[in-house]
């Protein structure tokens, strides 16, 4: 699936929190969004979920502009942050609603959990479930997370997923992201300050300053060094 | 130096509460209802052997009410159960400080006496000792009554943060205790033994002759609510009680499992959302209890209903009180992931039709609640209650739907519902009159020929009802071009 933004701007006031003249990402791409907070990140991902209205220009997923189609919807997953969780389901619930949304059967959503049974926190799946709300932030990000991605979607639009979790979950997440690509050719938008997870992940890594793109990088060697250098001097 | 920067702080989260409120808006519906309050609690005070006609004595009245000090005591204890937020809720945020927590606790305990309960039951103390006590008793018994009255009001505050913490711990003997005390008063007075009076009047009767007994009886039992409070609250602030609720979930019948049905799943989700979030359980049970006491209480004398305006908001609310309440939040309900919800495959007409459902089957849920009360109390108004469930399940829904799109601010639906009204603004309490009018017009004009008034008033509902289908369809459309204000009102808390 693939995205394209024309001269997408949205204000607040007379303030530009995001101005983006072109930018375009290929079908199975994964592009990192890097930037400072207040840089624009999060509200790109709304604008891209039609979250927010843009004041000007379009977002446009595979050719449909989100703002007047909702097609799109069916083939994207997204996590941008609680407000994503239905807190007052359990995990298993939580998991259920959110297949039954993309039609997915029961069996087809018990199926589509099994990689991910050693990425959720035990109580997640054990026969006594808690509440989502009742989980720690960072298993309640993981439930966030395995959601956007159990209906295997062929746009995947996260932010910050690598926050609040521990090492080893990271690593996995990165496992997890990379199955899913290799296996449905999932584009993916990943927003995160974990800049060493963003250049090992994604082969092209967007800079965000104060709403706008100042570095747009295919991933090398190099990448990092960089980025670490730009932050250092603009932090 | 700790109680002074504990003091300020609160001070500054009292002050900082109304900030961005709009005062006079609050102050409007506020002042007028204070006002009233208190000045039913004077003349209740002032003119009470008038009022509760107590036959002529030199000690009439004050025996009158001391046989019911004991009721009045329990009932206090109730309001502040439901009402008063304990201290507790305020010492979190110093935990982590270099302040030891006795003196946290022990400013707390102070400071939580600056409380309206502590407040309001004087205003009827004051106006009834001054007419009926200090003038004919001599000016020792009168000052005893008084202070048994202070340690009456004192003992009821401690007592119900005693209660709040212990509640926590030992839930299921609270509640066993709980029924168990308004079984025996029930019993009580069904019997005609009065026991709850005996008691009470045996009680506070000497104090008001001047015996010590009973004063000394009250000042040992409330230092001691206060010492047991302290030491519930301090032993609850390393308790990990309360914090979570990881309790194992039974599995849902299947008649709440998700299925391929969109409309069928997002009804499901608003009854789990409804049923397992504070505030909105909350309405759930007040709608069905307080609703069905009230409706009662209306049918009584229903001989002064009909043919009368008052029918129309009877028949309003015996079954359409929840819509009517609820109803006005339906999407702010979900605002704490409302964002989810719009960033999903889920069409904005199907959530206006799942919405629309419930607040149907919440219509035809109290209609055969309240139905036995109709039959019991006024079957005359049974033809009303029909009426007005079509009238109720069409029209009422959809105009609370309708304004709920309009509603743009944070409600978290995990917090309780008692003198809460996060979400609402003066808006919700006008629309009250687009529902309530037409109904009230035609059963004014038509007041010869009730039976056309309330085939009309049902025929409205019915047709509301049976164009669900394309009304639904202009709503989403409506919401969809509101989504971005709602969502980003939703997005913030109360400023």
């Amino acid at each position: 699936m693939n995205v394209k933004v024309f001269h997408l701007v949205k204000r607040y006031g007379q303030h530009f929190a995001l101005h983006v003249p072109e930018l375009r990402i290929a079908s199975g791409e994964a592009l990192g969004l890097v930037g400072n907070n207040g840089a624009g990140k999060t509200t790109f991902l709304r604008l891209l979920l039609d979250l927010i209205r843009a004041d000007d220009g379009q977002v446009l997923v595979d050719g449909q502009n989100v703002k007047k189609e909702s097609g799109w919807k069916a083939h994207v997953g997204s996590y941008l942050d609680e407000s994503f969780l239905l807190d007052f389901l359990t995990p298993a619930e939580f998991f259920s609603f959110a297949g039954s949304v993309y039609e997915m059967t029961a069996s087809q959503i018990d199926a589509a959990l099994n990689p991910y049974r050693t990425f959720l926190p035990e109580q997640a799946l054990s026969s006594t479930q808690p509440f989502i709300r009742d989980l720690s932030m960072g298993n309640k990000k993981k439930v966030g997370l395995v959601a956007a991605m159990i209906t295997e979607p062929r746009l995947l639009i996260l932010d910050e997923p690598f926050a609040n979790l521990d090492p080893g979950s990271q690593i996995r997440l990165k496992q997890l992201l990379r199955r899913l690509r290799q296996e449905h050719g999932t584009t993916m938008l990943i927003s995160s300050h974990d800049l060493g997870h963003v250049t090992d992940f994604c082969e092209r890594v967007t800079l965000l300053d104060d709403g706008q793109i100042v570095r747009d990088m295919t991933t090398s060697e190099a990448t990092l060094h960089e980025l670490r250098s730009y932050f250092a001097a603009t932090g | 130096m700790i109680y002074l920067a504990l003091l300020r702080n609160q001070w500054r989260s009292f002050i900082r509460s109304f900030q961005g409120k709009r005062l006079w808006l609050v102050g409007l519906g506020l002042v007028p209802v204070v006002l009233y309050l208190v000045l039913v609690l004077v003349v209740l005070g002032l003119f009470f052997d008038k009022i509760i006609r107590v036959p002529r004595g030199s000690m009439g009245a004050v025996s009158v009410l001391n046989s019911q000090l004991l009721t009045l005591f329990f009932g206090m204890l109730v309001l502040r159960f439901f009402f008063q937020r304990p201290p507790r809720m305020e010492i979190h945020a110093y935990l982590h400080l270099p302040i030891e927590r006795r003196h946290l606790v022990r400013y707390f305990q102070g400071a939580s006496l600056l409380s309206l309960h502590n407040l309001y039951p004087w205003f009827f103390i004051i106006p009834f000792w001054v007419r009926y006590v200090a003038g004919r008793l001599d000016l020792g018994s009168a000052m005893m009554w008084l202070s048994g009255m202070f340690l009456l009001v004192l003992l009821s505050h401690y007592l119900n943060t005693l209660l709040r913490i212990l509640v926590d711990r030992y839930a299921k003997v609270f509640l066993m205790l709980a029924v168990s005390l308004i079984a025996f008063q029930l019993v009580d007075q069904a019997l005609g033994a009065r026991f709850v009076h005996h008691l009470s009047s045996s009680f506070f009767n000497p104090l008001a002759l001047g015996n010590l007994r009973p004063l000394l009886a009250l000042a040992l039992i409330t230092p001691a609510a206060f010492l047991f409070s302290s030491r519930a609250l301090l032993d609850s602030l390393r308790s990990e009680h309360g914090m979570t609720s990881q309790r194992p979930q039974r599995a849902l019948p299947s008649a709440l499992t998700f299925s391929l049905s969109p409309i069928r799943n997002l009804v499901v989700l608003e009854l789990m959302m409804m049923w397992r979030n504070k505030r909105t359980k909350q309405y759930v049970l007040i709608s069905v209890g307080v609703s069905t006491a009230y409706t009662a209480l209306l049918l009584s004398d229903y001989s002064a209903i009909f043919a009368n305006v008052m029918a129309a908001a009877v028949g309003l609310f015996a079954s359409g009180v929840f819509a009517l309440n609820y109803g006005q939040l339906m999407f702010a309900w979900e605002s704490r992931y409302f964002d989810g919800l719009l960033a999903r495959d889920i069409q904005l007409q199907h959530a206006v039709l799942a919405k629309f459902m419930v607040l149907m089957g919440s219509c035809l849920a109290l209609f055969i609640i309240s139905l036995p009360l109709f039959f019991w109390l006024a079957p005359n108004l049974l033809m009303l209650h029909v009426a007005f469930l079509f009238y109720n399940a069409g029209v009422t829904s959809m105009l609370m739907l309708a304004l709920s799109v309009f509603n743009r601010r944070r409600v978290n639906a995990a917090e309780g519902s008692f003198f809460n009204y996060q979400g609402f603004s003066i808006m919700h309490w006008l629309w009250i009159i687009p529902t309530i009018l037409p109904p009230a017009l035609l059963l004014y004009f038509m007041e010869a020929n009730p039976d056309a008034a309330l085939s009309l008033i049902a025929s409205m509902g019915l047709i509301c009802m049976l164009l669900a289908w394309p009304w639904s369809m202009l709503l989403a459309r409506f919401l969809g071009r509101r989504k971005y204000l709602m969502a980003e009102g939703f997005r913030n808390y109360e400023r």
